[in-house]
């Protein structure tokens, strides 16, 4: 699903969070949203989402503006808070069973999916236990795998690397992401870890006080002649000088 | 983990009571100083308001007009709530008892629930200060002997919106000086002053009688008992109004107080009340004392202070350990997990409600009932709530006129003790904080706004039926007990609200207001997690849209003829329904944002 983001702007109160930010993301790959403290990394993603309104601009899925009552368009994405929204007393199965039918996605055989992130995730034991039961980090697992099993064209996910999880959902993670990228599904997560980005992504949207700065792949970004180990974390100390050309 | 076991608070007293009487006399001493309580305040206001204010109050009462008994019922009613919160903040903030729960593991919420006890207890004092006065009063209308018994009652009635009254103090008022106000505010100065200065007091006494109908419960006991000769709806409607209020506001306040709780920290007490902290710190630690500790978290199976982190359990990752999960990946296996709620063989109200739901409406009723719909739960609670004033009567039929407060406070009590009537059906719109914002729960998933609304029109309906066909039957039951023994009742018509109510109609009239105002209350749950009125344009017209609701409501409620009744209720609906379809679109429109800034009361993610 191709996504655009048209001259998004968004204020709370006086400050401009977002500020007519455009931008055009094809499918297949994967964005990360980089960018220090409320740069409006969590905000772009919640526009995304429909969460947060802009107060002027459009979003557009595949060409069709996005309003919340396009339920067809919405249920072609997820989107994943850096705490999961779950109820307390229903267990990942019980989650997973909503999250599945809200997305249409409980056809034959994605019990067997379900099974296999489970186990990828390594929260099979704690799949019938209450979500109240579970550390923060069980509890990203387990809304993530549903949401993994539900299998829309774009995930959303806010911090996933500060999320709790440990390295080995980490990790799923990763794998699970980039075989979605092979099918044509888009992934965009925001994180400030300059690392992660640089490790995982195809493309990086620089975020800085509510402007891209930059966005392309790391190779490209390389020409800013900056020592190639540490590209993105060249582009930061640029941005305590001067915004990027 | 529960500290109202009786063996534990058994224990727990006994404990405190090892401590060397002169080391507990210290620590209460101590314990005002460190607080800041001017020691021996509350004693002097204790001693005054109940061996010089009550009976002069009762005696001046005595030999005055029934008006002028009214005033001083209303300016007590006041000074009661003043004095009942310092003594909650006292419990709460004050009492020698909260060094020692410092050194237990005991979390703040066990904490507040043991002092909140221990002030409904002791507050119970209000039930006989004001079955004297409403006996007084019930005796100068012309009860007669009955007097003794209708007092009671509304002694209850008094004691438990006093109750109502201090909790709303408190959790909205934190700051206030509820000692100082007591003593010193100008409540009491004038109380004081009218007992020596005749002409001051007739002046007093008539501002308060004024003031009388707005104090609940007050104003709808003096109404009930034709004490309030003024007559008109807006004077039959006010107090039940105020009274509805404030009791519709407990649940939230008490909800609020006990979330903001925390005890004074420790070292804090320590830092003043070295000496009683220390030598009790050092009994809790001592061999015995540790017995006693140990022998107290086992009599009131008390959690520990943190919550245990879950066991950490790795997951299966080869054959071998995989084994042992085969229930696990066999339940998962029959899918039975995406079959959902069966709406077939659950109750009736569900079964109706699905042949009118369309299978996404049923979906998300699930989802924002946090997996069952509980519509049946909500009709057989609302009904029985309703119900019981008939059958109070029917049981007790000398004491009619005392049903009524049972269909504004049934609902609460239920609320209040936690059975979770009001929240049925709306678990998805659970706040959820995010850092300094919060939204609700259900926002970041495909669930329709329409949907939303569908399901908490279907919801407030049933309820709102279940307590309309519950009062009817109710209100049958009063009407068939007068049939039946006219010569008793006959004394209880001046202030028979019910009477009233079904006489003129009014009572359909309000059914059909609250019908009508469905729509509204649909958009609340909806509207609970997002920044709908954060734009002072949006504010404005949310502002224009309600005075227009209010205003066409009480125009509905005072129509004189049928013609305006239509044409009220028309536009009522009619601004009702027009309002949702706005809200609908800003919604669907991305009008607004779906998170807003957290506020003080919202839970914590």
């Amino acid at each position: 699903m191709r996504i655009e983001l048209r001259k998004v702007l968004k204020r709370y109160q006086s400050q401009r969070v977002l500020n007519e930010v455009s931008l055009e993301i094809e499918p297949g790959q994967i964005v990360a949203l980089l960018g220090p403290n409320g740069a409006g990394k969590t905000t772009l993603l919640r526009c995304l989402a429909g969460i947060v309104a802009p107060d002027q601009g459009e979003v557009r899925f595949d060409g069709q503006i996005f309003h919340r009552d396009r339920m067809d368009l919405r249920r072609r994405f997820w989107f994943m808070p850096d705490f999961p929204f779950v109820f307390d007393h229903w267990s990942m199965v019980q989650h997973a069973g909503m999250v599945l039918r809200l997305y249409h996605a409980d056809g034959p055989g994605i019990e067997e999916t379900f099974l296999e992130l489970l186990r990828e995730f390594e929260v099979l034991s704690l799949a019938e236990k209450p979500f109240s039961a579970l550390s923060r980090g069980e509890r990203y697992k387990g809304a993530l795998a549903a949401l993994i099993a539900a299998d829309p064209e774009v995930w959303l996910v806010d911090e996933p690397f500060a999320s709790g999880m440990d390295p080995i959902g980490i990790g799923a993670f990763k794998r699970r992401a980039r075989d979605a990228i092979k099918r044509g599904r888009t992934v965009i997560y925001s994180t400030q870890i300059v690392e992660a980005a640089q490790g995982f992504s195809d493309r990086v949207c620089i975020i800085y006080r509510g402007e891209i700065m930059a966005f392309d792949s790391i190779a490209n970004l390389r020409d800013h002649s900056l020592p190639p180990d540490s590209v993105l974390e060249g582009i930061f100390n640029l941005l305590r000088e001067e915004p990027l050309p | 983990m529960t500290l109202r076991d009786k063996p534990f608070e058994r224990t727990m007293h006994a404990m405190l009571w090892t401590v060397r009487p002169p080391t507990w006399e210290q620590m209460r001493n101590w314990t005002r100083g460190a607080t800041g309580a001017r020691p021996g305040l509350g004693g002097v206001s204790r001693i005054l308001i109940r061996l010089v204010m009550f009976p002069s109050a009762l005696a001046v009462a005595a030999s005055g007009s029934v008006p002028m008994f009214v005033g001083v019922i209303a300016f007590w009613a006041i000074v009661t709530v003043l004095w009942q919160s310092s003594r909650l903040v006292a419990l709460l903030y004050q009492s020698p008892e909260l060094p020692v729960y410092a050194h237990l593991p005991v979390p703040p919420e066990s904490i507040f629930a043991l002092q909140r006890r221990a002030f409904m207890w002791n507050s119970i004092w209000v039930l006989l200060d004001f079955w004297i006065l409403y006996g007084v009063l019930a005796y100068r209308v012309g009860f007669g002997v009955d007097s003794l018994g209708m007092a009671l009652m509304m002694g209850a009635i008094q004691w438990w919106v006093t109750l109502a009254g201090v909790t709303g103090l408190l959790a909205f008022f934190p700051k206030l000086r509820f000692e100082g106000l007591v003593l010193f505010s100008p409540l009491l100065l004038g109380g004081v002053a009218f007992l020596v200065l005749p002409y001051v007091f007739w002046n007093l006494a008539g501002w308060f009688t004024a003031a009388a109908p707005w104090i609940p419960p007050v104003g709808w006991i003096i109404r009930l008992l034709g004490a309030d000769q003024r007559g008109g709806f807006v004077a039959d409607f006010i107090p039940g109004l105020a009274l509805g209020a404030l009791l519709t506001v407990f649940p939230l306040a008490q909800r609020r107080l006990r979330a903001a709780y925390s005890p004074p920290e420790p070292i804090q007490l320590e830092a003043n009340l070295s000496g009683a902290a220390q030598i009790t710190r050092a009994f809790i630690k001592s061999p015995p004392g540790q017995l006693v500790v140990a022998v107290l978290c086992r009599l009131a199976r008390i959690r520990p202070w943190r919550k245990s982190a879950p066991t950490p359990v790795t997951g299966a990752t080869d054959d071998t350990t995989a084994d042992q999960y085969a229930p696990i990946r066999a339940a998962i296996r029959t899918r039975k997990f995406l079959a959902g709620y069966d709406w077939r063989r659950s109750g009736w109200c569900e079964r109706l409600a699905a042949r009118f739901l369309s299978p996404e409406d049923r979906l998300a009723a699930e989802f924002m009932g946090g997996g069952k719909p509980a519509y049946t739960r909500v009709v057989i609670i609302g009904g029985l709530c309703a119900l019981f004033p008939g059958a109070f009567v029917v049981v007790f039929p000398n004491w009619g006129n005392f049903a009524l407060p049972f269909f504004w406070m049934l609902p609460m009590v239920f609320a209040n003790v936690g059975s979770g009537w009001i929240k049925d059906g709306k678990a998805g719109a659970k706040l959820m904080r995010v850092g300094g914002q919060a939204t609700s729960l259900h926002s970041v998933y495909p669930i329709r706004f329409w949907s939303l609304v569908r399901l908490n029109i279907l919801r407030g309906f049933l309820t709102i039926t279940a307590l309309c066909l519950g009062a009817t039957v109710s209100l049958l039951a009063i009407r068939f007990s007068r049939l039946r023994q006219p010569a008793i009742w006959s004394g209880f018509q001046g202030g028979t609200s019910t009477e009233i109510l079904w006489i003129s109609g009014e009572l359909w009239r309000l059914v059909f207001l609250v019908y009508a105002a469905l729509p509204v209350f649909a958009i609340m749950p909806c509207s609970r997690g997002s920044n709908d009125i954060h734009s002072p344009g949006r504010f404005l017209a949310w502002t224009a849209i309600l005075v227009t609701i209010l205003g066409t409501a009480v125009w509905l409620l005072c129509a004189g003829s049928i013609l305006t009744t239509v044409g009220a209720g028309t536009l009522f609906a009619g601004v009702s329904a027009g309002s949702l379809w706005l809200y609908g679109r800003a919604y669907n429109r991305n009008g607004f944002d779906l998170i807003r800034k957290a506020s003080r009361g919202d839970p914590g993610s």
